[in-house]
């Protein structure tokens, strides 16, 4: 218990350091990579990884919306935690057994899942779709305090996972129906009082406000921050992806480039400010919010050491970037998109305005839910590649509200075709090494994990967590689980044995080698 | 389940009800394929209510803030207002009516009143909050002899498709009369990609296997459930097997929806539109 405590008190340094053998936040370390260097499962032998243990969460009657375990699981000190919407779950990093389970009696908001908690000096935080900032002892699971960090009448609702950062709980916020402005939130995490926002629009006045016509479509204008991000301790830079601005489909009342919605975003988490900031979709119309993890590269360009940002966005490019000043390096697509007309001198694409939503339907690829959604993408250092689970899609677009002042999303979608890909992308190119196409029809649900066992851990959309291998895609295992991986596998090693852990539905799902 | 849902199921009832009172000359809206938008906060009032509510808001309140509620002359959009969303039943809404507020007079409305004003206002912003009561054009704007002509020529649709009744039947649906069975919207998704479970194509489009063991047996049915390993089939007796793709047995897929699958990155928004226009009139 004491060496429980311990560590929990010094889980904030442990997020600084290589991923090994703890998972101490949402995206194991500050990186985003999600590459474990634990190599005792290894491509070798990964045939003789069995079942070590399952978890069935239990949520109880009055449970809301969708149940199925998205959140990634921290591990720390010999303890995972597990979240579904308005429920947290502490279980044993063993043997999956219950420690203690908390239950958030919620005032309503949109149910679609949650991503995760953040935990740091035996506290743990996390979000609810009533948008509050719950605060749970770490050791019985009793709620030390909560706050409310956006109103749930406004139609926002949070699902993000808190990042903490030194003395910062950053929190996001979500809620594209209403038209209501976007935040990113730093609050203190002895009390939750909040010590910054950062609006995701600009104000009148402020720099930025030129890509908007009005005060009332920046005061509106969406972006919202329902995703982690990632940090550079040296730099002191917290990376983030936008949201994609409101009216989601009508953009007749917001002519312009609208930033800095659908943007990676570099913050200052001491200040909140604004350092730099890149947007990958200008003047978005389809839904595509830039919220996919930031992935922090130490690489090189041309042969000069640089320190780089890659994201694979949800509107099917592949963007490389500096991330010390927010300079370009490389624009690519990673997927069939029939949307845009190129790229402009800055490395960003050129909407087509032909393919904006219209009122007797437009074909565009990818659908409103991108390439990528929100699953976690993986870096593997030694491939140099970098893994994402990606749709190939195509809907129709309608604008429904032709209105000069359009309100709500304004349009809806019809999603006609969806197939399923895992691709791994060359970091520095953008190039696509190798692809797998899931057979079937169905959405993507899984994240991904790499390891230094020279593994790829991945669901797919039927029914099992697979490994492949990272250097040409391989099925090297895989264990079918009877439904969808439905989160992103993480693993961990506790007393000199490493775990893949994976959640599907309902379950969370151990494996580790025979013993 | 819990009452939680059942409300909503019943909400949602209404709110269909609700729909087909308010706008009697649309037809019923078109829900979008594929994910669910999860649970909307708000509970939504009785049909009576909000007919009630229209009445008195078109003819006291509708000057200032605008016949739909968005903002007009000197009233500010009611859709977006904190007052009007944080609302049950008229008890915020209510003492800013009998009061009024700033440049907003006073109104001696009676409680009945405020209650149906307020179901009204609750109606038009969830109208505009759930997205799945947005209602899509019907007026189909491509060209139907265009249309014809991509559909005997360069779509190639006719090489599968009939369009006549008496034509031989073929693996594909027969497109008589098919303008009579799908309004716009759904009728160019099923041209996009068809897949609605409830068109009557829907098994004759589903993927097919051939199934090859080393001693010569077959089997051949309708694919049910494929992966990287494994793959369920549904022989046309109804009996399923489950064979592996690793061997031993050889597995030959078919998809006739394979022409589809690739024509719909091919597919124009001109020609969507025209062909729309071309069988949507093919009643």
């Amino acid at each position: 218990m004491r060496r429980f405590l311990a560590t929990l008190l010094i889980a904030g340094p442990l997020v600084a350091q290589p991923l090994s053998k703890t998972w101490p936040t949402y995206n194991g370390d500050y990186t985003g990579r999600r590459h474990s260097t634990l190599d005792q499962i290894n491509s070798a032998n990964v045939s003789n990884l069995v079942p070590a243990w399952t978890f069935k969460i239990e949520p109880g009657k009055g449970t809301l919306g969708n149940t199925d375990i998205k959140s990634t699981p921290l591990m720390v000190d010999g303890v995972l935690y597990v979240t579904i919407s308005d429920h947290v779950w502490a279980i044993s990093a063993k043997t999956g057994k219950q420690v203690w389970h908390y239950h958030w009696p919620s005032q309503g908001g949109i149910h679609i899942g949650n991503r995760g908690v953040a935990v740091a000096r035996a506290r743990v935080y996390f979000e609810t779709p009533d948008n509050y900032l719950v605060c749970l002892n770490a050791v019985t699971g009793k709620k030390l305090w909560h706050v409310e960090i956006a109103d749930v009448k406004q139609e926002y609702f949070s699902t993000a996972a808190p990042m903490i950062v030194k003395n910062h709980v950053i929190v996001g916020v979500g809620g594209d129906s209403l038209d209501v402005p976007g935040y990113l939130e730093a609050r203190n995490p002895v009390n939750g009082k909040l010590q910054w926002r950062w609006n995701t629009t600009p104000r009148p006045g402020q720099s930025g406000a030129e890509t908007w016509p009005s005060k009332t479509s920046m005061e509106h204008g969406g972006g919202m921050t329902w995703m982690p991000g990632t940090y550079d301790p040296q730099l002191n830079l917290y990376y983030l992806g936008t949201g994609n601005p409101n009216p989601v489909h009508a953009p007749q009342s917001r002519l312009g480039d609208n930033l800095w919605t659908c943007s990676i975003v570099a913050l200052n988490p001491d200040t909140g400010k604004l350092v730099w900031y890149y947007q990958v979709s200008p003047h978005d119309t389809h839904d595509w919010d830039a919220v996919q993890t930031p992935v922090l590269i130490d690489g090189d360009v041309r042969g000069q050491k640089r320190k780089l940002l890659a994201q694979a966005s949800r509107n099917g490019y592949y963007f490389l970037l500096d991330r010390s000043t927010g300079e370009h390096v490389v624009t690519a697509p990673f997927i069939r998109l029939n949307w845009s007309k190129g790229l402009n001198s800055k490395g960003q694409p050129i909407p087509d305005v032909a393919k904006d939503p219209k009122t007797d339907g437009v074909l565009v690829s990818p659908g409103g839910g991108g390439g990528p959604n929100w699953q976690a993408p993986a870096f593997n250092p030694e491939t140099g590649l970098l893994y994402v689970n990606a749709a190939e899609s195509m809907s129709i677009f309608y604008l429904t509200d032709t209105d000069e002042n359009p309100q709500g999303y304004g349009g809806r979608e019809s999603i006609q075709l969806s197939r399923a890909w895992l691709k791994a992308i060359d970091y520095k190119t953008g190039q696509i090494k190798w692809s797998h196409q899931f057979p079937g029809r169905l959405p993507i649900t899984a994240g991904i994990l790499s390891t230094a066992g020279k593994l790829l851990f991945t669901g797919d959309i039927a029914q099992s967590l697979i490994a492949f291998d990272p250097v040409n895609g391989n099925i090297l295992w895989h264990s079918t689980l009877g439904t969808a991986v439905t989160n992103a596998p993480i693993t961990y090693d506790l007393m000199g044995r490493q775990y893949i852990v994976a959640g599907a539905g309902d379950t969370m799902y151990a494996f580790a080698l025979r013993p | 389940m819990g009452e939680m849902v059942w409300i909503r199921r019943l909400g949602l009832v209404i709110l269909v009800v609700a729909t087909a009172i308010l706008h009697a000359q649309t037809p019923t809206p078109v829900a979008p394929r594929g994910g669910g938008i999860g649970l909307i906060s708000r509970s939504i009032p009785d049909a009576a209510l909000v007919e009630r509510g229209k009445a008195i808001f078109t003819s006291a309140c509708s000057f200032c803030h605008g016949m739909n509620a968005k903002g007009g002359d000197g009233g500010p959009d009611l859709i977006r207002s904190v007052t009007v969303l944080r609302d049950e039943g008229g008890n915020l809404i209510g003492p800013v009516v009998l009061a009024g507020r700033g440049a907003m007079p006073k109104f001696d409305f009676t409680p009945d009143q405020i209650t149906q004003v307020a179901a009204f206002l609750r109606y038009t912003t969830q109208m505009t909050i759930d997205r799945r009561t947005y209602e899509l054009s019907t007026v189909p704007t491509g060209d139907a002899k265009a249309g014809a002509a991509f559909f005997q020529g360069a779509g190639q649709c006719s090489r599968c498709h009939a369009v006549a009744q008496q034509q031989t039947p073929s693996e594909a649906s027969n497109l008589a009369g098919i303008g009579a069975r799908y309004d716009l919207s759904t009728l160019q998704s099923q041209i996009a990609y068809p897949n609605l479970r409830a068109s009557p194509g829907y098994e004759r489009g589903r993927m097919r296997a051939i199934v090859s063991q080393p001693d010569g047996t077959q089997t051949a049915g309708i694919v049910e459930a494929l992966d990287d390993f494994s793959v369920r089939v549904r022989d046309a007796a109804g009996a399923r097997q489950t064979f592996s793709r690793q061997g031993p047995a050889t597995i030959q897929l078919l998809d006739p929806l394979e022409f589809h699958e690739q024509a719909l990155y091919r597919l124009t928004d001109a020609d969507l539109h025209n062909l729309a226009a071309y069988l949507g009139g093919l009643k």
